[in-house]
């Protein structure tokens, strides 16, 4: 009963800490987060959300210590 | 509040209070808050050597016992995330929670550990007294803590990345609802796969109070628990009410309650399903009534608890079969309020908030949600969306999938899943993913998985499976229950497995789930 089924049209947004979501096209933005310039379908901004956020962290904890990719040597 | 601090340090500041008090006992041998934190010191220095330092992902493959919190707390303290890989799991399940968490690091005291970029052997050589410790790192409560993985509907597992800050703001919400300190005594009953065991281990150690490891074969046997808690004096216990209803039988036992004292627990925490009032009010028959019921509602994805409700003795010793009267609370099914901190929305498909009487799906928000699901951006954004509702700021929820009622009073009554995902002892199960892996097994035709509720009322999968066309099913069962074994951890095997001659089809189309669950009948 709660499955989307969705044909809506929707924005790729982001908030100052670079977590990303989707938000329906055409209602007025959230505040706290922008557009990142893509819209499209569900999967569509999933997809771009997938190749764009590639470290879940909040902005302010990425900074200290090095990014997470094994590089430890 | 502890809101500021990670969570090595807040057992850091119980080591300072109070070193010779007992922290950790796993039966076998009981360690103070000051060995305990001098292990972990010099294990934690191990970890740093080995990986570089904070921001690293270290796989645990400790078997049951003190070391799983010596090294627990060592992964903190180095400034790292722990990936926790009980080795009572099945090897191909922990292998690819390794490979998915790609952890910097393994540390293993058990036969057959994952491959990994770098294992190191875990043992009393390592927090040996000339071993180094430690150097303290900075570390911001927002860095994560751990990574535990959930069932996932997509066929394979998802890790869920946990920040120290979620679980301090758990600590501190769940301190208005229990009152302990540290003469308290807590047990380490379950799985630290499971995020259960978080709460387990930083309820007693956040508090000063003391943790017991139990041992597997006491987890496994009610009896043994019983004589556990009664040796060992637990006060707070946390138990899945499928596991309790068992452990109430054996408390109940005329051996157990004859010429004894009633235990001296102050607590039962129930978790990872809805209660079983009966087994309550048969405990409080044969042990009294000093125990205080506590039925909480949560989610990997929130930090372990998101509701809470104290049961009340009122409806707990009512005749058996009692109906609920209409419009009165269901001890077995309201999950209760949220924990302070945490908002919770229950929305219609519509999205907007449920009235008195209508179903909604469980949206949270706060400090507890999790950072996201491991490497998984589309996943976290689908699931963690921003919402604006009505009168509030807009900010990111959870979207849980549980269904929930929303009740006058505030509270929630819990209805069911939005989707196929199953409990079943607690565990969080999408037969999705079982499934996915029993196709798998070699000289299968078709299969399907079925979450069905035997005559006494448990939970339980059953496969049906079909021959490939031509083939007879011989030996396939054996085939198909030894895959199972070796491809799922034992909470997914599936506790029947039924040859049919064809999976039936549903007027749309679909392989008709009811239809199979009526010929178990």
């Amino acid at each position: 009963m709660f499955e989307d089924g969705d044909d809506r049209q929707y924005l790729v947004v982001r908030n100052h800490e670079d977590q990303y979501s989707i938000w329906p096209e055409g209602r007025e933005l959230p505040a706290g987060w922008e557009g990142v310039g893509v819209s499209g379908d569900k999967p569509a901004c999933l997809a771009h959300i997938k190749e764009t956020w590639t470290d879940l962290r909040p902005l302010s904890v990425r900074g200290g210590d090095r990014n997470h990719a094994g590089s430890v040597d | 509040m502890q809101s500021e601090l990670c969570l090595h340090q807040i057992f850091a500041r119980q080591a300072a209070l109070r070193p010779d008090a007992p922290a950790v006992s796993d039966t076998r041998e009981q360690l103070t808050y000051r060995q305990l934190d001098e292990r972990a010191s010099r294990l934690a220095a191990v970890i740093q050597r080995e990986t570089g330092g904070p921001g690293a992902r270290v796989g645990l493959h400790v078997r049951r016992g003190n070391a799983v919190v010596v090294a627990i707390l060592a992964v903190l303290k180095a400034g790292c995330a722990y990936v926790p890989l009980d080795p009572s799991y099945p090897p191909e399940r922990v292998q690819y929670m390794a490979d998915d968490a790609s952890v910097d690091l393994l540390l293993t005291d058990a036969d057959s550990a994952p491959a990994a970029a770098r294992t190191v052997q875990v043992g009393p050589g390592l927090w040996a007294e000339d071993a180094p410790s430690a150097a303290e790192v900075e570390l911001t409560p927002q860095a994560p803590a751990y990574v535990i993985y959930t069932s996932g509907s997509s066929g394979a597992p998802k890790g869920v990345e946990v920040s120290h800050r979620s679980v301090t703001a758990l600590l501190d919400a769940c301190d208005r609802v229990v009152d302990v300190d540290s003469s308290d005594v807590w047990t380490l009953f379950h799985s630290y796969c499971f995020d259960f065991s978080v709460w387990e281990l930083w309820g007693a150690l956040a508090h000063g109070g003391k943790l017991v490891v139990v041992p597997a074969e006491a987890a496994r046997s009610p009896e043994s628990m019983l004589a556990l808690l009664r040796s060992e004096r637990v006060t707070v216990l946390n138990q899945v009410p499928s596991v309790f209803r068992y452990l109430s039988r054996a408390a109940t036992d005329p051996d157990e309650t004859t010429g004894q004292e009633p235990l001296p627990l102050r607590y039962v925490i129930f978790g990872g399903e809805v209660v079983d009032v009966d087994a309550v009010r048969e405990w409080r028959e044969a042990q009294g009534t000093a125990t205080e019921f506590i039925n909480m509602y949560g989610i990997t994805e929130t930090t372990v608890f998101a509701t809470y409700r104290r049961l009340l003795p009122a409806e707990i010793d009512v005749p058996p079969g009692t109906p609920v009267q209409p419009g009165a609370v269901d001890p077995a099914l309201n999950i209760g309020l949220p924990l302070d901190g945490l908002e919770l929305a229950l929305l219609t498909p519509e999205g907007r908030p449920a009235e008195p009487g209508e179903v909604g799906e469980i949206h949270l928000a706060g400090e507890q949600l999790a950072i996201g699901y491991l490497n998984r951006a589309e996943l976290t954004a689908e699931r963690y969306p921003v919402l604006a509702l009505p009168g509030r700021a807009p900010r990111r929820y959870y979207r849980s999938g549980d269904l929930a009622v929303a009740r006058p009073d505030g509270t929630c009554e819990f209805a069911g899943r939005a989707d196929d995902q199953v409990k079943i002892n607690g565990y969080r199960i999408e037969v999705a993913e079982v499934e996915t892996a029993l196709r798998t097994a070699p000289g299968i035709g078709d299969l399907v998985v079925v979450p069905t509720t035997s005559r006494i009322g448990e939970r339980m999968l059953v496969a049906f499976y079909t021959a490939p066309e031509g083939a007879t099913p011989d030996g396939l069962h054996e085939r198909l229950a030894g895959h199972a074994r070796t491809a799922l951890p034992a909470f997914m095997v599936p506790g029947r497995f039924v040859n049919v001659p064809l999976l039936p089809l549903s007027p749309s189309g679909k392989t008709d789930k009811r239809a199979l669950a009526e010929q178990l009948r």
